[in-house]
């Protein structure tokens, strides 16, 4: 299986976090095959429109009462007039060791070697939902119309698909959604990674998550 | 409006003749004298019974509709008297959203000063136009006639914070970076921006911030015309 | 007060974080019963009846105990594949399961498990009932089928040995993987952790002895003062105090790794209506009733079939609930 040798760098790295070496960059440290496309939030630019949200749905024609993406706005932080929210993109991590792919029991769900991109072929899937209780996140869904998994897949089909950025990324207006090549150290997420403090969610699980985040300067987290 | 300031306005003269305007001037100018009692007080006074005598001559040389001062009634705790020259027109007829509130515990009728204020010069607005609180758009350009916070002052006399924020969250981070009038218009019988669909929610927000510089800091954005 | 309690329930099995609901339970407790009695059969057959000299003609099939586990197993599988694959969002593609693998996944492994072991357990059944099947084969099968069935038998019959040994040691795994197959999950501390499979495994044991035995002495009149009954009944108080004995260490362990493991240990068994079912059915009914029961008994009231049914009735409850409890327990906690 190819996913072993991946499996024996993650948990040689969960070893090296296990023995105290705690800020070692992961990050860098995860080079797979061509491109590994990651994601960026910046939450200290992000205003809660959810216009993100409402794109993510037309283009990738996710029914009403689920989402492949949500973004959880914070209780208000401090008395009117000045309040404040904190607001944290809840969709898919696209985690280089994800645990939705290693209890899938058909292959269904699976982690594109070319892309990095983690993503549910319907056409090997059973409906156990195994992934969906496995994912720490918690983005994946049962498709009410597939009847399967779905979640969050970068627009590898649709946008992806015809050269287009993602359908949130394009849609934010404050340019909070940062979307590329973390592979790449020229391309603007690897930039701003590189100079700017990113934090990404549930690192102890092990899971490598590609979904990195500014924090706001509120500095809150919603858990 | 109760009964009986509506008895007292229905008998006023038409402004649209002058002559019948002149015992209403004596008014006017008893009036603006008692405003500028500090003046009298401070040995002003002669000073203040000739701009008195230069606005009586402006006023009276001027025909109706146009002169304030030249309103008999210009009782600004009335909206009527407002009302007589500040008609709107039929998108913006003025009795809209405020037009009959009623507020505090005496359950008093809004007038028009309520919240756009009396002006430092009382009645005299139309000379002293910025004394009166205007409410206003925010463009780019951020020229606003009435400050910010005087805006803002005004609304949330009666528009709690807390009722703001239950109302819709996105009150809080604009309270101060925002009037209020920015977004709602506060004559027209409905507001548009009530009962908004989701979606064209978003899209107000996405209108305004995706014309914001990029490298803009919103959140500590804030117009320069917006402090007093 | 009645909305209250009605409002208490309706939150304990219906919130955000669960995605396995109670069919997955009851499979687990159906397979947990399945391997506790296919472990047992086999234990029984090979070292238990012929120590005793209770094999009527050598013949194991006799026996009452037996003849409950040759029910038991692969009845409680069966149904248990039943309720799995009508549990599935698409359950026409179930055949999927078996064309695709994926060696990463507990539950690939576990398909693979339970192929094998129906398998086994079928093959050692027939060899368990040879004669009965013998008696079939000769009245109701066409002639082609009679000249085969004999060589067949015989070349299955070459490998009893290792058949018994492999069936035994996949109905330990098939116990142990109940937990395994919840320990994988990630997102919820409570299941997250090396105990639940050792827990999991116990409790198997656990229904399976009281299964065996509530069926051996009521439907298969098993002899309550034989030798293999006297074991049996023997097995349940250290096969109880081993469950007891994990779930404290289950808990014990989430108390002291702390964190989010900790609100789930005390969301559990702290308050709430789970915590009620922890308490009085899994503590109170499942594991401390049947202890008591048996040890302030008198003998000869011991001997009685009633009292071997309330007590079996009170572990297999215990251990049903036990079962219900770690699934929607354990998934209302999250990392
Ligand atoms: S976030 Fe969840 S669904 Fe996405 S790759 Fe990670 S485990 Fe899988
Ligand atoms: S990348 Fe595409 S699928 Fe993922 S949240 Fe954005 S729009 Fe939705
Ligand atoms: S579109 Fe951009 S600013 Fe709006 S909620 Fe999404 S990430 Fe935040």
């Amino acid at each position: 299986m190819s996913c072993s040798r991946r499996k024996f760098i993650a948990s040689g790295c969960a070893l090296v976090l296990g023995t105290g070496l705690a800020n070692i960059p992961l990050v860098q440290s995860m080079t797979i095959n061509g491109k590994r496309y990651a994601m960026l939030h910046d939450e200290s630019k992000c205003i809660g429109c959810t216009a993100c949200m409402d794109a993510c749905r037309e283009t990738n024609l996710v029914p009403e009462g689920v989402s492949r993406l949500e973004i959880i706005r914070s209780e208000p932080q401090g008395e009117y007039p000045d309040a404040n929210y904190s607001f944290f993109r809840k969709s898919c991590q696209h985690c280089d060791n994800p645990p939705c792919v290693e209890v899938c029991p058909s292959g269904a769900s699976f982690r594109d070697e070319e892309t990095g991109i983690v993503d549910v072929n319907p056409d090997k899937c059973v409906g156990c939902q195994y992934c969906v209780a496995a994912c720490p996140y918690q983005v994946r869904f049962i498709h009410p119309e597939k009847n399967t998994p779905d979640k969050c897949n970068f627009c590898r089909d649709t946008n992806l698909a015809q050269g287009k950025l993602p359908a949130c990324v394009s849609a934010c207006p404050t340019q909070a959604l940062i979307f590329g090549d973390a592979n790449d150290p020229a391309s603007a997420i690897s930039q701003q990674i590189a100079t700017k403090p990113t934090y990404r969610n549930k690192v102890p699980l092990g899971t490598d998550p590609q979904l990195f985040r500014i924090a706001d300067r509120n500095g809150d987290l919603p858990s | 409006m109760n009964g009986s300031t509506l008895a007292k306005h229905s008998s006023r003269a038409p402004i649209s003749l002058p002559i019948l305007v002149t015992p209403g001037l004596t008014d006017a100018c008893k009036r603006v004298k008692k405003d500028y009692g500090h003046d009298e007080q401070k040995g002003y006074s002669m000073k203040g019974l000739v701009r008195i005598g230069w606005l009586a001559l402006i006023v009276f040389s001027l025909s109706s509709g146009t002169a304030h001062a030249a309103n008999p009634n210009k009782d600004v705790t009335n909206p009527e008297a407002c009302q007589s020259c500040h008609r709107g027109d039929s998108a913006h007829p003025m009795l809209g959203l405020h037009g009959g509130d009623r507020y505090g515990p005496t359950n008093q009728a809004a007038s028009c000063a309520d919240c756009h204020g009396v002006g430092e010069s009382g009645s005299l607005h139309e000379a002293e136009q910025t004394d009166i609180v205007r409410f206003t758009h925010m463009s780019e350009t951020n020229n606003l006639s009435t400050p910010l916070a005087q805006q803002n002052q005004a609304c949330l006399s009666c528009h709690l914070g807390t009722e703001l924020r239950t109302a819709h969250w996105t009150h809080d981070p604009h309270a101060n970076t925002l009037t209020c009038a920015s977004c709602h218009q506060l004559h027209p019988s409905n507001d548009p921006m009530r009962g908004l669909a989701k979606q064209t929610q978003t899209k107000q927000c996405v209108d305004c911030h995706s014309t914001l510089p990029n490298d803009i800091d919103i959140f500590n954005y804030s117009s320069s015309g917006g402090s007093p | 007060m009645s909305t209250g309690i009605f409002d208490s329930v309706q939150h304990a099995f219906h919130f955000d974080s669960l995605v396995w609901h109670g069919p997955i339970a009851l499979y687990l407790f159906l397979l947990g019963l399945s391997a506790g009695a296919a472990m047992l059969a086999v234990v029984l057959k090979r070292w238990i009846l012929p120590r005793n000299n209770e094999t009527l003609n050598n013949r194991a099939s006799e026996n009452g105990l037996i003849r409950a586990t040759a029910i038991i197993a692969p009845a409680s599988i069966l149904l248990s594949l039943v309720i799995l694959i009508q549990h599935l969002t698409m359950p026409l593609t179930f055949w999927r399961l078996i064309i695709y693998y994926n060696f990463t996944s507990v539950m690939s492994i576990g398909v693979m498990l339970l192929q094998l072991y129906s398998v086994v357990l079928a093959l050692w059944m027939a060899l368990l009932f040879r004669h009965e099947l013998d008696q079939l084969i000769d009245r109701w099968m066409p002639g082609r089928i009679k000249n085969i069935y004999p060589r067949v038998m015989q070349s299955v019959a070459k490998f009893e040995n290792t058949l018994e040994w492999l069936l035994l040691g996949i109905a330990i795994s098939l116990g142990a993987y109940t937990g395994f197959l919840l320990a994988e999950l990630k997102t919820y501390p409570l299941l997250n952790n090396p105990i639940l499979p050792l827990l999991f495994f116990f409790s198997g044991l656990s229904s399976g002895v009281a299964g065996v035995m509530l069926l051996g002495v009521t439907v298969f009149k098993a002899r309550l003062d034989a030798a293999s009954t006297h074991w049996l009944h023997k097995l349940e108080r250290p096969v109880i105090l081993c469950e007891a004995l994990a779930l404290a260490a289950l808990f014990s362990l989430l108390f002291y790794i702390g964190g989010r493991s900790e609100v789930a240990a005390l969301a559990a068994i702290g308050g709430g209506f789970w915590s009620g079912v922890f308490w009085l059915g899994i503590v109170g009914l499942g594991l401390l009733t049947p202890l008591m029961l048996q040890t302030f008994t008198p003998a000869e009231a011991r001997q009685r079939v009633s009292f071997v049914v309330l007590l079996t009735s009170c572990s297999l409850s215990g251990v049903l609930m036990l079962r219900y409890f770690i699934l929607y327990a354990g998934q209302m906690t999250v990392y």
